[in-house]
């Protein structure tokens, strides 16, 4: 099976929504979320997977995602006729009436954590049904203290909840290469216990002074993530959903937009075949 | 494998604790995140420690704090465009870092509520102009019709169907008595002190009317006279106008129409 192909849309890359090898497109929920707007978010383009991708339900914290929050997603969900809703592996608040931090945190691995994080994913899945959920894995620049592995986590966590893996794989090797583990061997312990997948690739930098990868969206697709996109394509052959490329600053020409569209696209075709990419080193 | 994270505590090289019942569990959990969570907001990086993993250090935290930080400045910044590039507020960027360090936000707050609180924040702290208080008011209004409209999404979407037919429909006022009309259901008020805003033969106070039209929030100034009989109007909507009319008897129905022409091609109301 070929999964869907697409960009992560912005304003700065609309254009390419009528590309021919692009039939997937993902919309950031808070993005689409335009109280005046009278049409969709894509209005007219003829996309045939639509995942709608959430930034707040911060499904790590101890209470449930809000109801306001999920209607308002479930609706934007149903205006842009799209196929699934993803969120992330973390939290963004503490509680009902605390606060927020303005980006995620990565859950920490206890089997506490594991109790409350699967209880507030049934919870969403439950709300946003018919749509498929799917949890993205993050990039993390410190994790809380656990007694779990990741895998051992997110295998349980797919167990329990049957979601979908966002498997990020820019994170995954972002991850690896700051913390020291090997990146493949992560994908291969927990692919086999996603039921569906959906893939995110983008790029960023390694900053010498920190000695850490940034995983900033802002420049290209580095050759050790197309390697690892096209490995993970391969263990997850017949589930992959959609793939999607997310860029958000440092935006490039039209050129570079379509390129990595298409290479992406024929890594994917490849694997569907049973093929290997030929042009996979570069 | 060389897993990523398997952390162990200090404990465990001493005697095992017992294991906690879920709900103790739970509770534990609750107050770890809620003090990790509230330390980063409030860049207390030392009141992570106790949770982190044994692997990383403070400066990840820091980073983490900082880039959660610039963020919201660069938020705070683009989203409020009519304060932040206002020549009044020449130090929003200053304003705005005074604004985050004073105040964190709340849960569930997206941006329009963090803005709509920087707003606040400025009229209770700082002394603003009458010009400023102008910037801020068309901020707050703008805001409030992006909220009224989300709120009242539907009736959004079908008044502006009926605007793109309304011109035609604007013969039949006065004369057709199953005509109803539709009042703009995302509207705010506000109140122009100074003449920053105004053309050179107004003078304030003048109130301000911010509409939905289309995508984008648009502006109309009205005389007390004009706002009285449309407050009335946006009371009664949708109605018929002879309903309106017997409400606005002070003024003869043919210059009511009149004005009700001037509230269509504005966009503020509609028909069906």
């Amino acid at each position: 099976m070929m999964p869907a192909i697409g960009y992560a849309v912005r304003r700065e890359n609309r254009f390419i929504l009528t590309d021919p090898k692009l039939n997937a497109a993902e919309i950031t929920f808070e993005h689409a979320d335009l109280p005046l707007w009278t049409k969709n978010f894509i209005g007219g383009d003829e996309i045939d997977y639509i995942a709608v991708h959430a930034l707040k339900l911060s499904v790590g914290s101890p209470d449930p995602p809000g109801r306001e929050y999920l209607e308002t997603l479930k609706q934007v969900a149903i205006e842009n006729n799209a196929t699934s809703i993803s969120d992330h592996l973390g939290f963004t608040r503490d509680g009902d009436d605390g606060v927020e931090m303005g980006h995620f945190a990565p859950v920490p691995l206890t089997p506490a954590a594991l109790d409350v994080t699967c209880r507030n994913i049934n919870y969403v899945q439950e709300f946003i049904a018919p749509f498929p959920f799917y949890i993205e894995t993050i990039a993390y620049l410190f994790q809380l203290e656990g007694t779990m592995t990741e895998p051992e986590f997110l295998i349980e966590m797919f167990k329990r909840t049957g979601c979908g893996w966002l498997l990020d794989v820019t994170n995954v090797y972002a991850n690896a290469r700051n913390f020291g583990f090997d990146a493949k061997e992560f994908v291969a312990e927990v692919m086999p216990h996603a039921s569906r997948v959906q893939m995110h690739l983008a790029g960023g930098f390694w900053d010498e002074e920190q000695q850490l990868y940034f995983d900033t969206h802002s420049q290209p697709i580095p050759d050790d993530v197309w390697e690892l996109y096209e490995y993970s394509l391969n263990l997850g052959k017949g589930k992959v959903d959609a793939v999607f490329i997310e860029r958000d600053a440092e935006f490039p020409g039209e050129e570079e937009w379509r390129r990595e569209l298409h290479k992406m696209h024929d890594i994917a075709d490849a694997s569907s075949k049973g093929q290997t990419f030929a042009g996979s080193a570069g | 494998m060389n897993s990523p994270e398997k952390e162990t505590t200090e404990n465990d090289v001493t005697e095992k604790p017992k294991p906690l019942s879920p709900e103790a569990a739970e509770m534990q959990y609750r107050d770890m995140i809620q003090k990790v969570a509230r330390a980063i907001a409030q860049n207390r990086t030392d009141d992570v420690l106790p949770y982190l993993g044994k692997k990383y250090e403070a400066k990840h935290v820091e980073m983490f704090i900082d880039g959660n930080y610039d963020k919201r400045i660069d938020v705070l910044i683009r989203l409020m465009p009519f304060v932040s590039e206002d020549e009044d507020f020449d130090n929003f960027e200053e304003l705005a870092m005074q604004f985050a360090d004073s105040k964190q936000v709340r849960s569930y707050e997206g941006s329009t509520e963090e803005c709509d609180a920087m707003l606040e924040w400025l009229e209770e702290t700082q002394n603003l102009t009458l010009e400023q208080q102008d910037t801020v008011a068309c901020q707050r209004a703008r805001y409030e019709v992006e909220h009224q409209a989300r709120a009242n999404r539907s009736k959004h979407i079908r008044f502006q169907e009926l605007v793109t037919v309304a011109v035609e429909l604007l013969d039949q006022l006065g004369e057709n008595d199953e005509l109803t009309i539709h009042v703009n259901p995302a509207v705010s008020w506000s109140y122009l002190k100074s003449k920053k805003y105004l053309d050179e033969d107004e003078n304030p106070p003048v109130s301000a009317l911010y509409y939905a039209d289309d995508d984008e929030v648009r502006t109309a100034m009205f005389e007390p006279a004009g706002q009285n009989l449309l407050d009335r109007l946006i009371d009664l909507a949708p109605c018929h106008f002879s309903q309106w009319a017997a409400l606005a008897d002070e003024i003869d129905p043919a210059e009511l129409k009149e004005f009700a022409k001037g509230l269509t091609q504005l966009h503020l109301i509609a028909f069906s």
